[in-house]
């Protein structure tokens, strides 16, 4: 049975992203944020499972489909806002955008938009943690299509092999882009390619944010432990289009309403209604209140200031 | 635009009129070419033009007014694309012939000197690029090599191109030693060096090996240092680098002076004969023969043609005829004619020209400044009957010519009038004796005999 | 100033890098070494010959052959506070490691606004020169140079690769050092060194000459000193410069030496098209083009991959006696 408060936590967490995504994408259209924007939506109980089994001294690594992680990891949101309208105030300094979140307070790595960039760079942080006796854990997220890239394999292998605390974390949602899993992997069971690599490695429902919470909670204790490296594929959907301009030849609109039937967010909420855990009026208060968090942060974004054009050759290089 | 002024076409030339153009505005105008006639007291000249470009405004019409040298007659309009500045005005002011400096390059041997023939490249306006700055068979190829046609752009480094703008250098007078024969900012210093060499006074420069006792000796200047000279100080430079040079000379060289009087009934006729036969342009003055005889004498006396360098006599196996041309602003420069001795009158007469007009807009060239080996003197237009020169160090020998004075004279017992001479010779004791020197004047009364072999 | 060392000696720049590696795992916890065949091999080029044995396992880290995954590990174990030496072991295989270096390690500091440096240093081998074909002898060193965010060493003396490493390692930003393979013989004396930091932002002068500017780098300096002693017999001074480093590049020290000889020759083992002579090039002209007495010459490898056959190898490579011909052609004699 869960704990009430922390039933209403998860909920309110996978809410808090996907208000401010759908904010997002409006303010996309309303041409307030430009560039590539890569929607969450869908997928929010990965991230908040995930980070709900962290420390603050654990370490993310994260895709371009990053918001939900650096929400759900605690970054402000409207340094995220203001980041994605490419205000001095963002979070990266408007240098990032929308796929280069970046928060060092929370040892939140980015933002990494290369598909499977992420990975070594996250066996690094495990190395040197390794190296100085910390126990900490670095989380590396990355999606199901950056299995088919060396990186992924060269990480899990060096990972495992050294024995690193890093816990990796497959977000299968089935394309990458447009490129199906079952069209790209000869192999499709991505935890017998983690196996291989003799890492633990576990298939976790990413709709059910329990499931996900459950697991990694597992799986960072293990890591922690001196376990080595962890593996979870977590199977989720992404609801929206890979971007913004996006016609979704690529998959049928009768399998993402299949999937929206399984909304990681109405599920939760209907499960806390029916345990009599979340009332209509409590429902409605916590959108109330992330309504204005999202709104406070596009506020704050739209408040905002541009960098100065002579700051442009700053932080290519670090200032004395 | 460039000024189109009088030159100073003689000696002695400080005024002429003009008595034609040749051209007209909108013609277009070439280096060397003629293009008015002007009248002296003495005889009308051609006057050729040193730019190219386009005549924009003829300045002054043909008429009886007397017009000083350096008058504006002509604009001239650079060719398209040439457009640039006026050169800073150039300061009337001249070197001392004593300002010479002794020849530190290697003579180019035969095998140069033939192919400088065969190419008609003049050895003398060479920089040579070999080992200690001698001539190299390259050297004499590129200059071979046709100057830019009109209109045609000057291959010029950046570096060259912004150093002759600084130092006022036309680009279409410098000699390319460049990669792909173009001009290097060198090339323009050696250019504006030879115009510096005339301009730059302050730079007497005695033989190194003939430094001793000379604690005084100012070093040589950079001739570069800018081509804005100001007048009145370099005047005075001049005179005082003349100074030091003739004291030396003077304190140095044990003089010792002969003189002889020379018929030139034979020359003089001859010479009538043969300019009658010819234009104006290419007739030859007295000077000329004169020079070719010195020079033909000179072989004949090779202990007369060198340098005293360290306390010993170098003799030369050239003969470079040091020309001694005063300047209208006071002071002399006594630049060489190189291998006078293989010249013929008409060449010879050419060089005198192209000498005289260089040396009076400052367009000599270094080498012609640095190595005469003897050096003539002719003061005969100034009504001077007999000179008695002072050697010019490190040369051991000086000859002087007066002028030529009808002289009532006994020949074959029966007294004649015949246009004489003085021929005198400036001698140093230290190389030779009067024995040897009196040589040289009766080889020159030999040869003065018989000029259609001159 | 002190002299930390006073005493002179002469050693190969192979033993000059060993000395570095191990100097800064001395001095700093924080540096470990790894790479492939660093530690049991002793180095594919025995540069850490000897350090397992000293430093353990731990801090001389074998990999397995997975560019991407053990440059990318350095990247993190940068941003996770150590100072890695990351040995790629040529620039050849850097190219399966490129996304991390350009993608990642590059760009961390910007992207997040300043908020992550990667004090990173990656040793590699570079240069041709040995026969051992096209697959391994890339000079891309001016592909690396080509990105802001990194900087790029050369180092060509033993002073340099002495040193170097460590000034790299003070560095808070990625360092990429090319050794060039065909130096780790060479032999010379190890000047002392002041315990001021070591200069990693300028290029030198190596040889003083008046007429004509050799520029070069790494594997190019040897063959453009020996080209300069042969032009000087020949009466051409010509002046050496060592760039040293090729981003940033000291583009003051090329201006100066250029508006000194008013001639350069660039010498760079990498090709023309769109190499890092061509940036050096231009640089000239854009700032010193009215300096220029003679256009500027490139001596470059040619238009080809490297050639396995030893004649055709040395007609490929920047020679010397090229370099003299260059240099003739752009002293006109």
């Amino acid at each position: 049975m869960t704990d009430p408060e922390h039933g209403r936590h998860l909920l309110r967490e996978m809410l808090r992203i996907r208000r401010f995504e759908e904010k997002c994408a409006q303010l996309y259209q309303a041409e307030k944020i430009r560039g590539f924007l890569h929607l969450y939506i869908g997928e929010e109980a990965v991230a908040v499972g995930v980070m709900e089994a962290l420390t603050p001294e654990d370490a993310v690594v994260a895709t371009y489909r990053e918001h939900g992680h650096a929400l759900a990891r605690g970054m402000d949101p409207g340094r995220i806002m203001a980041e994605m309208y490419g205000k001095v105030e963002g979070c990266s300094r408007g240098r990032g955008g929308s796929m280069h979140l970046f928060d060092a307070g929370i040892r939140f790595y980015g933002g990494n938009a290369i598909v499977g960039g992420g990975l070594p760079l996250g066996v690094g942080l495990g190395l040197a943690d390794h190296l100085q006796g910390r126990d900490r854990v670095t989380a590396v997220f990355f999606g199901e299509g950056a299995v088919a890239e060396g990186e992924f394999h060269e990480s899990m292998n060096l990972a495992a092999l050294w024995r690193l605390p890093v816990l990796f974390c497959c977000e299968n949602n089935l394309y990458a882009m447009g490129t199906a899993l079952n069209r790209s992997e000869s192999q499709n069971r991505l935890t017998l390619k983690a196996a291989s690599y003799e890492m633990p490695a576990w298939e976790v429902d990413g709709m059910d944010v329990l499931a996900v919470e459950e697991a990694a909670r597992m799986a960072v204790e293990s890591v922690r432990g001196g376990g080595g490296p962890h593996f979870l594929e977590l199977r989720t959907y992404r609801f929206r289009a890979h971007s913004m301009f996006d016609p979704e030849l690529y998959r049928g609109k009768d399998e993402i309403e299949q999937w929206k039937l399984r909304d990681p967010i109405e599920s939760w909420r209907s499960i806390l209604s029916e345990q009599g855990l979340l009332s209509d009026d409590e429902w409605n208060q916590m959108e109330e209140e992330v309504r204005a968090e999202v709104q406070s942060a596009v506020d704050f974004a739209e408040a905002g200031t541009w960098e100065p054009v002579d700051q442009l050759t700053r932080f290519v290089y670090s200032e004395a | 635009m460039t000024e189109f002024l009088l030159p100073s076409l003689g000696a002695d030339m400080d005024e002429a009129k003009l008595v034609r153009w040749l051209v007209k505005p909108g013609d277009s105008v070439r280096k060397g070419q003629i293009i008015a006639e002007v009248e002296t007291d003495k005889a009308v000249l051609e006057v050729e033009c040193w730019d190219e470009g386009v005549i924009e405004e003829l300045v002054l019409a043909p008429g009886p007014a007397r017009l000083r040298v350096g008058t504006v007659l002509a604009r001239i309009r650079p060719a398209a694309g040439e457009e640039r500045p006026l050169p800073p005005p150039v300061a009337p002011v001249v070197t001392a012939a004593a300002a010479v400096t002794p020849p530190e390059v290697p003579e180019p041997p035969p095998p140069i000197r033939h192919l400088a023939h065969e190419l008609g490249v003049e050895l003398s306006g060479l920089r040579g690029t070999g080992p200690g700055g001698a001539v190299t068979r390259d050297d004499v190829r590129k200059a071979a090599r046709p100057k830019p046609a009109p209109g045609e752009r000057v291959k010029a480094s950046p570096h060259a191109r912004r150093l002759a703008g600084e130092l006022g250098v036309d680009l279409t007078g410098v000699v390319p030693t460049g990669p792909g024969e173009m001009i290097t900012a060198e090339d323009v210093r050696m250019t504006a060096q030879s115009v510096g060499a005339v301009l730059e006074a302050g730079t007497p420069s005695v033989p190194s090996g003939d430094r001793a006792g000379e604690a005084d000796e100012e070093p040589a200047q950079e001739a570069e240092a800018s081509g804005k000279v100001e007048a009145g100080g370099k005047v005075e430079a001049m005179r005082r680098a003349i100074a030091r040079s003739m004291a030396h000379s003077k304190r140095e060289i044990p003089h010792y002076y002969l003189a002889t009087r020379i018929d030139l009934g034979k020359a003089m006729r001859w010479l009538e004969e043969y300019n009658g036969q010819r234009s104006v342009t290419a007739r030859i003055l007295p000077a000329a023969l004169l020079l070719k005889a010195t020079a033909l004498a000179v072989r004949e006396t090779p202990d007369l043609n060198g340098h005293w360098i360290d306390d010993q006599f170098r003799p030369s196996e050239s003969v470079h005829l040091g020309v001694a041309i005063s300047l209208r602003e006071g002071g002399l420069v006594a630049p060489a004619i190189h291998d006078a001795d293989q010249l013929d009158l008409d060449e010879m007469m050419t060089r005198l020209r192209d000498l005289v007009n260089r040396a009076r807009s400052w367009r000599l060239r270094s080498s012609e400044m640095s190595d005469p080996t003897i050096t003539v003197t002719n003061l005969g237009d100034r009504g001077v009957e007999t000179a008695f020169p002072i050697i010019v160090p490190p040369q051991v020998a000086m000859v002087g010519f007066g002028k030529v004075v009808a002289t009532p004279v006994a020949v074959g017992g029966m007294i004649g009038v015949a246009p004489m001479v003085h021929a005198t010779l400036s001698g140093d004791h230290r190389v030779t004796d009067g024995h040897r020197g009196g040589l040289l004047l009766m080889s020159l009364d030999r040869l003065l005999q018989k000029p259609e072999q001159l | 100033m002190t002299i930390l060392q006073t005493e002179r000696k002469t050693i190969t720049y192979r033993d000059a890098v060993r000395e570095a590696i191990r100097a800064a795992m001395e001095a700093d916890d924080r540096v470990f070494l790894m790479g492939e065949d660093v530690g049991r091999y002793g180095g594919c080029y025995a540069v850490s010959k000897g350090l397992l044995e000293e430093f353990g396992p731990e801090r001389v880290r074998d990999t397995p052959l997975s560019e991407a995954a053990f440059v990318g590990a350095g990247i993190g174990a940068a941003l996770g506070g150590m100072r890695p030496i990351v040995e790629v072991m040529t620039v050849n295989f850097s190219l399966l490691a490129l996304d991390q270096i350009v993608n990642t390690a590059a760009l961390f500091l910007h992207m997040s606004g300043g908020q992550f440096n990667v004090p990173l240093v990656i040793r590699m081998a570079t240069g041709a020169g040995r026969q051992v074909a096209a697959q391994h002898s890339h000079s891309l060193e001016g592909w690396y140079a080509h990105i802001p965010g990194i900087k790029v060493l050369t180092p060509a003396t033993i002073e340099d690769a002495r040193w170097m490493l460590g000034a790299a390692l003070a560095d808070p930003d990625p360092v990429i050092i090319f050794e060039h393979a065909a130096l780790y013989n060479t032999q010379g004396e190890l000047p002392p060194q002041g315990d001021s930091p070591f200069d990693i932002a300028t290029a030198r002068v190596r040889r003083p000459g008046s007429d004509l500017s050799l520029i070069t780098y790494g594997g190019g300096l040897p063959k453009a000193l020996a080209a300069a002693e042969e032009l000087s017999l020949d009466g051409i001074a010509a002046e050496v410069l060592d760039l040293r480093v090729l981003r940033p590049l000291d583009t003051k020290a090329m201006l100066a030496t250029v508006r000194s000889t008013h001639r350069a020759v660039v010498i760079d083992e990498g090709w023309k098209t769109a190499g890092i002579s061509a940036e050096i090039s231009a640089r000239i002209a854009e700032e010193a083009l009215w300096e220029l007495d003679a256009p500027l010459v490139r001596v470059c490898t040619e238009e080809v991959p490297i050639p396995y056959s030893r004649h055709l190898e040395e007609a490929a490579l920047p020679q010397v006696p090229k370099i003299v011909a260059a240099a003739h052609r752009v002293m006109g004699r």
